[in-house]
């Protein structure tokens, strides 16, 4: 039979107020796929084009750092065939034997007073551990095999800019592809280019900010330190601010979201 | 020497492989239940004529707790001559023996089950002694500090209308979620791993799990399959992988939800996180052949085989960074010459990393929430925690696998007030 | 440097730290602890609704009144009329109240609100309602529609082509003998057209137990009628035509289709013909319970 057609309101009856909390089960979220592929395929060009100037990005990255830690010049190094790669080159230093030996007995009393004591929640105590376990680690090795350290700072400062590098060209397609899942109304859409531009110049100025500090250190304070910069402060830490922007963003549009019915259907 | 570095690099790409194949499943999940098709349970089946039920719920020192879940399966729609409810107090030094009697005596279908003396501790063991006095076909089990509301236990049994339904497993929500960082952050890992884990793989024909509480199973088929192995502490992970080894399957039963009491200590959480890997790995160990020998498709044996080495994953991981630190301190970092290469092995750092926000992330806005989304980032501390307990668990299972010594049950404390 | 540096970690975790000691989303999700599922849910809380509005109104002043604002909802005032045997007319921003014992519209009748009979309500010009709630019998002469749920606590019984909501309820027998579509019917009996017949049962061929299938299935009689005991599942369609007596449920992850002489259930208890996707019903069918679809539900006589 078909409808008389009068034009009912969208359900708003009181029994569709009581369903919406106890429906999460089946509940989804309208999409328009149209949409969703058309942020992908902007998402990948932006990633594509990131990869194809790759030097560019590495020289900016570069001369950003050498602005904030002015004692490096901007070096280069062919990586592919005719493609070129800007780092910051700088001189380190390897460790005394005393501080080496005084950063040992800190790591040692650290990890112990840890052990010892439960007053710090377990995770933190267990990230600081971490830390520590690392750094002592390099302070042994240095204690025994420093004159045998393999790194020189420009070694290091290429391994960090081509993996920070990484990360920008990957921003753009695998956090899109995270953000692009939203696509059930066009200030949805908005709020993705924002947070994706958002994540990217956060990416940008946080290598920058960390690549002119760590080269800092490492002339400063020695190579004691860079084991801690590959494996706490490295790349893994990159997460904390993709997470974090990304909880916001969701935060923000699930606060609209949840208030407007024209944006989820139910399985029934 | 030149060997060792081709073997510590070989096992970083491998590693590097493991960890992609779990981001590609993270994301997968995460868009079937944004876009796919979602199958959902039976329960929109009516029938009167429901089976005789008997529910289950393991209890040692549960004093905090009891009467809770007590009431609330006294206060089951479901019919009391199709019900019997069986507390099974294993060898409890508090009040729990006192409040179950309490209860026995005002309704005759509480049936208690006492296990004392020298009859071995544990969920597993006390399932078994309970199987054998149990009178209904379908077995439900609670933990005790699960409140489950009226309508639950209909909406669990119903799904085995489907013969070949052997076990079904409803979703598990905290109710002491505002308690402190630890719930807040557990009600978001719960949120990702049955709103989208869960409903995924029950949508896409895998391995949905059936979970040992909010769940239910077929008394025959575990009687069958010779009673619950004794020596795994995750019969649930085991009878998930037994019912699809042998031809059945687990329904994942979304809308039945169940308040249960998250741990808010992190100490408790370490020692459940641990057990938990403990268990697993067992099942690891016992089931992944098996999986590969059996009728299943290709794609459920690699859901499965994915699901196996969840709990084993943190200590490969582990591994890996032992691994990494000897090749830095080897001058090897550039793991192979190629700078695409190196470029991939770093970058799925951060996103590896990402991956399973992103599946929290989006079950969370399903379920409507807002400022706790804003949450996520606190993970970064909580990875290593995980890891670390989750491998020793790991250790614990190839431990006791080797030794066959019996592995102890840890209970998990409660923390409810009256 | 580091100053910087920390702040730039620090950053992207104040949202959190400020939601940690605000604790402004600490709830926990809701679970309603007196949940259980009942199809008379709709007709049920509204009149709960209901009663408890009207017992703020002056019982005596009620029966003299035409129209009355009543608090409803939490929103604001809705408007009800009364009439007392004969009803009709368009009050597209009114609820209907029927008082008569038996009445009768005696012409079309339009809301975009619920009409409620406090008696038997016969409908014979084309009405048109969100949900209607009658107290006694229904019976429909002329087309109806109801776009949520139609809740009767006697018989129902249509008789003209209908469009039937997402929920029918009746506490007895509802019998349909016109095209309809619906999403979930509940009586005790439901009869699709008129024509079932005891004796078509005679000497059937039986199967026990329940059947399973991966696949669509078609279950087909010619000479001999056939008694499933058991529960039909499918994860495709399922087609069942014929003198065929289902004593069990009826559940397909796609559709259904149930034509001529099919009987699902018995009397006295409650079974269920579930298609996810669509249940389509041609006469003469008999379930005894509940037919629910999340998709399009059909029948046709």
């Amino acid at each position: 039979m078909k409808s008389m057609g009068l034009g009912l309101e969208p359900l708003k009856s009181f029994e569709v107020n009581k369903v919406i909390d106890y429906a999460r089960f089946g509940r989804l979220l309208k999409n328009d796929k149209a949409l969703f592929f058309m942020q992908m395929f902007l998402y990948f060009c932006v990633s594509f084009y990131l990869v194809s100037h790759i030097s560019s990005i590495s020289y900016l990255l570069s001369i950003t750092s050498n602005f904030i830690f002015t004692e490096a010049s901007i070096n280069k190094k062919e990586i592919v065939d005719g493609v070129y790669f800007y780092f910051l080159s700088s001189s380190g230093r390897l460790p005394t034997y005393l501080e080496t030996l005084f950063v040992l007995l800190v790591c040692i009393l650290v990890l112990f007073f840890n052990y010892k004591f439960d007053f710090i929640p377990r995770p933190f105590k267990i990230w600081l551990n971490f830390v520590f376990l690392i750094l002592m680690l390099s302070s042994v090795y240095f204690l025994l095999f420093g004159y045998a350290f393999p790194y020189t700072i420009d070694d290091f400062s290429i391994l960090y800019a081509i993996a920070q590098v990484g990360i920008f060209t990957l921003i753009p397609f695998l956090f899109g592809f995270s953000i692009a899942l939203f696509s059930f109304s066009w200030w949805v859409l908005i709020a993705n280019f924002l947070t994706f531009i958002l994540s990217l110049a956060y990416s940008f100025v946080f290598a920058a900010v960390r690549y002119a500090l760590f080269l800092y250190i490492l002339k400063n304070y020695s190579f004691l330190w860079m084991a801690n910069m590959f494996f706490n402060f490295g790349p893994l830490l990159d997460m904390i601010y993709i997470s974090g922007i990304y909880g916001f963003y969701l935060s923000i549009i699930s606060k609209v979201a949840k208030k407007n019915l024209r944006y989820w259907k139910w399985l029934y | 020497m030149a060997l060792l570095i081709i073997f510590l690099k070989t096992y970083i790409m491998l590693l590097v492989f493991i960890i992609t194949a779990y981001i590609f499943r993270h994301y997968l999940f995460t868009y079937n239940r944004a876009f796919g098709e979602q199958k959902v349970s039976y329960h929109d089946i009516l029938d009167s004529e429901m089976t005789y039920v008997s529910a289950l719920i393991p209890m040692h020192n549960e004093e905090k707790v009891a009467k809770y879940i007590l009431s609330a399966l006294v206060d089951q729609d479901y019919p009391k001559d199709k019900l019997e409810i069986i507390p099974m107090n294993d060898h409890s030094t508090d009040k729990t023996k006192e409040i179950v009697e309490d209860f026995a005596k005002k309704y005759p279908f509480i049936k208690p089950l006492h296990r004392l003396g020298d009859e071995p501790r544990g969920k597993p063991a006390a399932l078994n002694d309970a199987l054998k006095i149990a009178k209904g076909e379908i077995i439900v089990v609670y933990d005790a500090d699960y409140i489950p509301p009226k309508g639950q236990l209909r909406e669990l049994v119903v799904n085995f209308s489907d013969p070949d339904v052997g076990a079904v497993m409803g979703r598990v929500v905290p109710i002491n979620a505002g308690k402190n960082l630890l719930t807040r952050l557990l009600d978001l890992e719960r949120a990702g791993g049955y709103q989208v884990d869960q409903q995924a793989r029950y949508n896409l024909d895998l391995i949905p799990q059936y979970g040992g509480t909010v769940g239910a199973f077929r008394k025959s088929l575990v009687l069958e399959f010779g009673g619950f192995d004794t020596s795994i502490l995750a019969e649930d992970t085991e009878l998930t992988f037994r019912l699809f080894v042998n031809g059945y399957k687990v329904v994942y039963a979304n809308k039945a939800e169940c308040y249960e009491e998250a741990p808010e200590d992190w100490r408790v959480r370490a020692r459940q996180i641990r057990r938990w890997s403990h268990g697993h790995n067992q099942v690891l160990f016992k089931y992944l052949v098996p999986l590969w020998r059996s009728n299943l498709s290709f794609l459920q044996k690699l859901d499965g085989t994915l699901l196996l080495f969840i709990y084993a994953v943190p200590f490969l991981l582990l591994l890996g960074i032992v691994d990494s630190l000897i090749l830095f301190f080897l001058g090897e970092m550039e793991i192979l010459s190629g700078f695409w290469i190196l470029l991939g092995v770093v970058a799925y750092n951060t996103f590896g990393n990402f991956a399973p926000f992103f599946q929290i992330g989006f079950a969370v806005f399903l379920d409507g929430g807002v400022e706790r989304l804003r949450l996520l980032p606190i993970f970064y501390f909580i990875f290593l925690f995980n890891a670390w307990y989750t491998s020793l668990g790991f250790i614990d299972a190839v431990r006791t696998t080797i030794t066959k010594k019996q592995a102890v049950w840890h209970k998990t404390e409660r923390f409810r007030s009256a | 440097m580091i100053f910087i540096f920390l702040l730039l970690i620090l950053i992207p975790f104040i949202p959190a730290l400020v939601e940690l000691a605000v604790k402004k989303d600490k709830d926990p999700l809701i679970i309603k602890q007196d949940y259980s599922k009942d199809p008379a849910f709709f007709g049920k809380s509204f009149s709960k609704i209901l009663e408890e509005a009207i017992s703020k109104v002056d019982i005596e002043l009620l029966d003299s009144l035409k129209s009355i604002d009543i608090p409803l909802s939490s929103d604001k005032p809705e408007k009800l009329i009364f009439f007392t045997n004969e009803v009709g007319g368009k009050h597209p921003r009114s609820i209907v109240f029927v008082r008569g014992q038996e009445s009768k519209t005696v012409e079309p009748l339009t809301t975009n609100k619920e009409v409620i009979a406090y008696g038997s309500l016969r409908i014979e010009h084309s009405t048109f309602a969100r949900s209607m709630l009658i107290f006694g019998n229904l019976e429909v002469k002329a087309p109806l529609e109801v776009a949520r749920w139609i809740h009767v606590e006697g018989e129902a019984t249509i008789k003209a082509p209908s469009i039937l909501g997402i929920n029918f309820y009746s506490s007895e027998k509802i019998t349909i003998d016109a095209s309809c579509t619906f999403t979930r019917i509940y009586a005790k009996e439901i009869n699709i057209g008129w024509g079932i017949k005891k004796s078509s049962f005679n000497n059937p061929a039986r199967i026990e137990g329940n059947i399973k299938s991966k696949e669509a299935m078609s279950i087909k009689t010619a000479d001999r009628s056939l008694i499933i005991e058991g529960n039909i599942i499918s994860e495709k369609d399922i087609i069942i035509e014929g003198d065929v007596w289902v004593k069990g449920n009826i559940f397909s992850h796609e559709g259904v289709v149930i034509i001529k002489g099919v009987v699902v259930g018995m009397e006295g208890a409650i079974k269920s013909v579930v298609g996810k996707k669509s249940v389509i019903m041609e006469g003469n069918t008999k379930i005894y319970g509940y037919v629910h679809t999340d998709g399009e539900g059909i029948i046709k006589v």
